[in-house]
Formats: C-alpha cells, structure tokens, sequence
C-alpha cells in the first residue's frame, strides 16, 4: 500500500495522475495534461504525467488546452487510458 | 465572458497545412501561448490566438518549419485599426456619448407597482399634475416629497415609496388590503335604510340604536341616529351630543335582478388580408415608414412598440416597432336559446359572485329566464341579507 493510500490522499493531487471526465459522448477533459502526442480529426493521443491517453472519436476538435488541462469535444468513441 | 474578453483582445483564425501540428502546439503550450478551437481541415489544422499571442509565434513556427496563413480577423483591435482614418467615425463616437449622458439626466418611462385600485395612469396623471412627467429632468424629481404629496392626498395608499433607477421613475405603492377606508365624515350623520327590508343583527358602536332584530324598516329610515341624549337620574334631558353614529346593521332585503341580452349580435370576421408598416417613434413623434396603403373599410390596428434601452432601466425616448392593420367583415348572426340560457347563466352567477364579494349573503333566489325572437332576459328577485351603510347627515336640534 503507498503513501498517498494509506494517508487516503487524492492520488491525481500527489502522483499525478490523469482525471478524464467525460460528457455524454460530445466533451472529454483530461486533467494532468503533459503534450499532443498525435492529432486528427479521429484520433487524438496525448500524454499525462503518468502514461498516454487515445482518445478516438469523430471529427474531434481540441476546444483548449493549457499547462495542466486539455478539453476535446466531438463524436466520442473511445476513451483509452 | 472569455468571449468578450478574446473579443476586446482581438482574435485571429490561422491555419497551417502542416499534417503533423503536435509540436508546434507543445512548443505553443511550452512558452505559454493559448491556442483554442484546433480543427482538422483537409490540408493541415486551423485554430484561432490572440492578436498578440500571433506575434510571440515567430520562434515556435520557425523550429516546426512551418507558415501560417490568416483566415480572418475580429475583435476590436482590427475595427478599430479598420477605421482609424474615419474621422466622422470617431466624432460620431463621441456625439453618442454625449447624447446619452444628455438622455441619461431625463425621466424616460414612469413605473407603478404594487397597485390595483388605482390604475397606472391615474398616478400617472397625479405626478403629471406634480410636474413630474416623462421627459422631465430627473434632478427635479425630489422622491421624498413626492412620496409624502402621494401619501397625502390618497387614502387608500398606505405605504409609497420612489425610486430613480437609470432612466426609469419606479413609484411602489402599498395599498389598503382590508376594507376601503372610509372618509372620516367631520359632521354628525346617522345611518339609514337604504331599502325596505327586515333586521336580522345590529351591533351598536357609537350612536343611538332605533331599530331591533326583527324590526321591519322602510327605505329612509334612521337605524341608527348619531344623536345621543343623555338623561339624569330622574330621566330628565340634560344634553344632547351630536357623534357620527358607528354600527353594523345587517338587514334581509331583497334585491330585483334584470338582465336582458339581444339574441341578434354582430362578429368580425378577418378576411386575412393585413398590411404591416415599421414604425419609430422618437420622444413621441412618431413616424410610420412604409409605402403601402391600408385602405380597408373596417379594420383593427395591432401595434406593437418596444422601448430602446441600453440596460434594464437606462430607457431612451426611442422605440421601434411594428403597426399591423387586419381587414375584417362584419357578419350578422342570431343567438339560439341554448347559447343565449348559457350567457344569462353566466351574467347571475358573476353578479352573485359580486355581491358575495360585497359581504352580502345570498338567502334565496327565484329568477326565470324569458326568450322571444329579438332578446332574452332574466328576471327576479334575490333574497340577501346585507349590511347598510349608508349615511346622512342628522338634524342638529339647536336650544335657546
């Protein structure tokens, strides 16, 4: 058991890991957002803090994206962690 | 919000026909440069910036190899560089400031809330006379002794207050919510019948009681005087007070009902033909802008006005709208019994329900309903038993 476990802490506070909430099947919003891995109109691929996340859809726009934070909106299809 | 605020920055549509744009919008993302709405076109992507954003992108670009081509510029840095040599844009810029602060020192629209008895345009024609009126200056609308004057000079309201707001004069009225207040009569009166009838209750506050429950009383008749004499031990006159006699007296009476509807009536009926004119109206001028004529013999005019404002209550003394004129023919047509019963039915019962709301109570009734060619009527009486309160002044004995 971690740290972060046994102290019951947020693990997206203190490792870093990816919070993807998903709207319907139109928004995706990934926080602990690193870099684009690949984009198109299909597929989006990016990388968190801890590992890569595919998002694949239909004609997926990247509404905005910052330092921390992206937000996809589109025809959702799939979200792969 | 973040549009308004893009929108006041200046905003700038750019595409590329990159096919692999990840890097540029890591690097983009690296020096801190918001880039929003990323779209896959059929060459490469677009995506909008900030106009100065657009000018940090020199390095960015140059490590991808890339080139931008503008698609569109908004917002109004570029309306502004657009129109930089207008001089009559910008001097118009400043008459529309100075004409709305002028229009902003004026009362444009007078609101009246919270009343029902009286009407909006019965205070309306009070401040009027007042010299508060739309178009009025607002420095001379004084809300405190305009509150007191309303206060004054009407009973029924019991609580008012005004308030400027923008453009706008709000007058909130808090009426009388029980019975009507009724004028303090200063002279001595009694209460009288006002119709023959029996009395089923009195109650005595002030005055001299002369009729009992059970007494039969004619119209005229003094139910309660306001004379009160006042007698000594040995039950002789000694003084004779005048008073304003005070009293609930309830007598059974009957009320004759008659209602009489035409069968034969007249209705409109709209052949669907209208011509629609664009009106303005400017500090109640107003001017109707359209070429075609409304010649119709007989017609209704719809007109529908909205007010100019800025905000909520910053009006200006500008509305636009619309004026509608529907043709119509008239056609004759007859009543039967069945709808002309129904009418009759309908007239008893609001006017019983009237009554009710009067305190009156309704005993019995006995109405019939006669029909002929030409009209209907309903005839009878109503047996109640209501309160009388009408007054007359007494005759004050005068003693040598």
């Amino acid at each position: 058991m971690g740290i972060s476990e046994s102290l019951h802490l947020s693990q997206d506070a203190v490792l870093g890991m990816p919070v993807i909430t998903i709207i319907g099947c139109r928004e995706v919003h990934i926080e602990n957002f690193r870099t684009i891995l690949e984009y198109s109109d299909t597929f989006v691929k990016m990388r968190t803090k801890k590992g890569c996340v595919s998002v694949s859809g239909k004609r997926l726009t990247i509404e905005y994206y910052n330092e921390e934070e992206i937000h996809i909106t589109g025809f959702i299809e799939s979200v792969i962690p | 919000m973040r549009c308004v605020i893009r929108n006041l920055r200046g905003v700038v549509l750019a595409s590329t026909d990159n096919p692999a744009p990840e890097r540029f919008f890591n690097l983009c993302r690296m020096k801190k440069i918001r880039i929003w709405d990323i779209t896959k076109t059929d060459k490469g992507c677009q995506f909008s910036i900030v106009a100065a954003d657009f000018l940090r992108l020199k390095e960015p670009l140059k490590k991808c190899g890339m080139k931008l081509v503008i698609l569109r510029k908004t917002g109004l840095p570029f309306f502004m560089f657009r129109y930089r040599k207008h001089y009559s844009f910008v001097a118009g810029m400043l008459l529309a400031a100075v004409l709305l602060q002028i229009m902003s020192m004026f009362v444009w629209e007078i609101e009246v809330d919270g009343n029902s008895y009286y009407t909006d345009n019965v205070i309306v024609s009070y401040l009027q006379e007042n010299d508060v009126y739309v178009g009025c200056r607002m420095s001379k609308v004084m809300c405190d002794s305009l509150e007191q004057k309303i206060r004054k000079d009407f009973d029924d309201i019991t609580w008012v207050s005004a308030e400027k707001s923008g453009t706008k004069l709000i007058v909130h009225i808090k009426e009388n919510d029980g019975d009507s207040v009724v004028k303090e009569m200063k002279s001595p009166s009694d209460i009288i019948a006002s119709s023959d009838g029996v009395v089923e209750s009195i109650i005595t506050r002030c005055g001299t009681p002369l009729v009992r429950k059970g007494d039969e009383v004619k119209t005229g008749d003094v139910l309660v005087s306001g004379e009160i004499v006042l007698y000594h031990d040995a039950k002789e006159e000694v003084d004779t007070r005048y008073v304003q006699a005070d009293a609930d007296v309830y007598v059974r009476t009957s009320i004759q009902y008659n209602n009489t509807v035409q069968r034969g009536y007249t209705c409109k009926m709209y052949t669907g033909k209208s011509v629609t004119h664009h009106i303005i109206s400017v500090m109640g001028s107003m001017a109707e802008l359209g070429l075609l004529p409304a010649d119709y013999e007989q017609y209704d005019i719809v007109t529908e006005v909205s007010r100019l404002r800025l905000t909520k209550d910053f009006l200006l003394p500008v509305c636009a709208g619309r004026r509608t004129v529907y043709e119509y023919v008239t056609e004759e047509g007859m009543h039967s019994e069945e709808e002309v019963t129904q009418i009759l039915t309908d007239n008893y019962e609001n006017y019983l329900n009237k009554l009710k709301k009067e305190g009156i109570q309704i005993v019995s009734d006995s109405v019939k309903i006669d029909i002929t060619d030409v009209n209907a009527s309903m005839r009878g009486s109503i047996h109640v038993v209501m309160p009388f309160k009408e007054r007359r002044s007494c005759d004050v004995r005068t003693f040598d």
